[in-house]
């Protein structure tokens, strides 16, 4: 007879910084069994967020460290909707060079942390180094590293100046000089391609089953982004979501490295096809009635659902987060790993535990 | 990887060494914010605007009561503000333990009309 033993991970983990309790039974060092607890960071926000839908944007933006603009673009984009407004073209683009600043962000840490987790400490020295260039856009665009406070009901609160387009794309060039080296370096790797290809495999019906999100779908040849529904300014610009068939870790690393290199091409059509214009207008309204509205942030698919009920202050906001639909997946992509690949595969959903508990 | 190892020996460090070398902020950073009392008609509309309720004005003792620590610096009520009486300067903010409310005094009008006088 096997006996089987239970090892936890989390919820703190060298790995993974954010809490998260996921308890693996193995039999000798073989995974058959997975269940875990979400929950520890729970701070109320949906129930704080009912309130003047004007600090609401602030408070939004405090959901995620990492994705925290797409935040308050979800939420601004719903109000808008209730109100009836829309946001000028040139705020339109600058909304959607900021979602796009914050993707390479947000994929660059990820890449970093899955050096880490392999054990490829060089490459994430060298990602974050080229993470760096990414923040610096960002504070010089909004003038906070975090959170950036850019978006307000009806457009930007900050314009781009030409001095400020002529930065960026200064940065976007030296940040794809870097990101060819790395990438070039990185899947060429004996290490990273032995730890991470044919481990964690997510087929493509499971994933259609799971209702995967974001790049872990389109890894497992699911052909989902929402940024094809055209929200913002993607409807003037020229891109194709990246979809690979593998469904394993590497295909999950691969992408984020493609994606990123889609991301800086997006910000540059963005540049070129600004025009100059109004970024925003002061627009105070009572909000009443309710709206749906949904972004493709760096790790799937993000929903707000906003309710006012004729003052200024919501009545009910709910919110539901990519990592929400990605954890799912876990038990399926750990079944039968080696405990020694179980961190790695958990990182690999790109997990945010502070969006999902909220 | 070699060529990048080799590569790297004779290039700076893409670290700062902070005390003895300092980055240049931004234009558009965000650090402390600046009343200017003579400008400020205690309208509330600061108060009203704020998201982290920072601000307070008191109008029976004609003052701003500003609390540093709560501050998020988004600059929602320098945007708000009708007179301009708020300012947000690049200077970073001072760490610090005071969690008290800083009140600040705006002289009444007809101090500052005799002033002008």
């Amino acid at each position: 007879m096997q006996i089987t033993t239970t090892v936890p991970f989390g919820p703190q983990h060298p790995i993974l910084p954010e809490p998260v309790h996921v308890k693996c039974e193995l039999e000798e060092e073989k995974v058959v069994s997975v269940s875990f607890e979400v929950g520890y960071a729970h701070r109320g926000m949906e129930k704080a967020l009912e309130t003047d839908y004007m600090k609401g944007i602030y408070l939004s933006e405090r959901i995620c460290g990492i994705c925290s603009n797409i935040h308050t673009t979800t939420y601004v984009n719903a109000i808008e909707k209730i109100i009836g407004i829309e946001a000028h073209k040139r705020a339109k683009y600058i909304r959607t060079i900021m979602a796009e600043l914050e993707r390479l962000h947000s994929h660059l840490l990820w890449l970093g942390h899955a050096g880490e987790a392999v054990g490829f400490e060089n490459l994430f020295m060298r990602l974050w180094d080229a993470r760096e260039i990414v923040m610096d856009t960002l504070e010089f665009i909004s003038g906070n590293r975090v959170q950036y406070a850019m978006n307000t009901i009806g457009g930007v609160r900050r314009d781009i100046t030409p001095k400020k387009e002529k930065m960026i794309e200064d940065h976007m060039n030296r940040l794809e000089e870097k990101m060819i080296e790395i990438k070039r370096d990185m899947l060429t790797d004996y290490l990273l391609k032995r730890r991470t290809a044919g481990v964690g495999v997510l087929k493509k019906e499971d994933a259609v089953r799971l209702g995967t999100v974001g790049p872990n779908a389109r890894a497992s040849g699911v052909p989902w982004d929402l940024r094809m529904t055209r929200y913002e300014a993607y409807e003037y610009i020229n891109f194709r979501p990246i979809v690979l068939e593998g469904g394993d870790n590497l295909s999950r690393v691969i992408i984020r490295v493609e994606e990123s290199f889609q991301a800086i091409d997006i910000i540059r059509q963005c540049l070129n096809q600004m025009t100059p214009g109004r970024t925003w207008y002061r627009y105070r309204h009572e909000v009443s009635g309710e709206a749906v509205a949904r972004t493709e942030p760096p790790r799937g698919e993000l929903f707000y659902y906003i309710k006012g009920n004729g003052t200024n202050v919501l009545e009910r906001v709910k919110i539901r987060t990519p990592t929400f639909m990605n954890l799912m997946t876990l038990p399926t992509i750990l079944m039968g790993l080696q405990f020694a690949d179980v961190p790695i595969t958990i990182l690999s959903i790109d997990p945010c535990f502070s969006c999902t508990d909220r | 990887m070699l060529k990048y190892t080799i590569k790297n020996i004779f290039k700076k460090p893409s670290t700062v060494k902070y005390p003895y070398e300092k980055r240049d902020t931004p234009d558009d950073f965000r650090g402390q914010i600046v009343i200017d009392v003579d400008k400020c008609t205690l309208c509330h509309f600061c108060e009203m605007q704020c998201a982290a309720n920072a601000i307070e004005i008191d109008k029976e003792n004609n003052a701003i009561k500003y609390k540093i620590m709560k501050c998020i610096a988004c600059g929602e009520c320098v945007d708000e503000c009708p007179t301009e009486a708020m300012k947000i300067v690049p200077q970073p903010r001072k760490s610090g333990y005071d969690k008290s409310w800083k009140i600040i005094k705006v002289p009444r009008l007809e101090e500052k009309l005799e002033r002008k006088v």
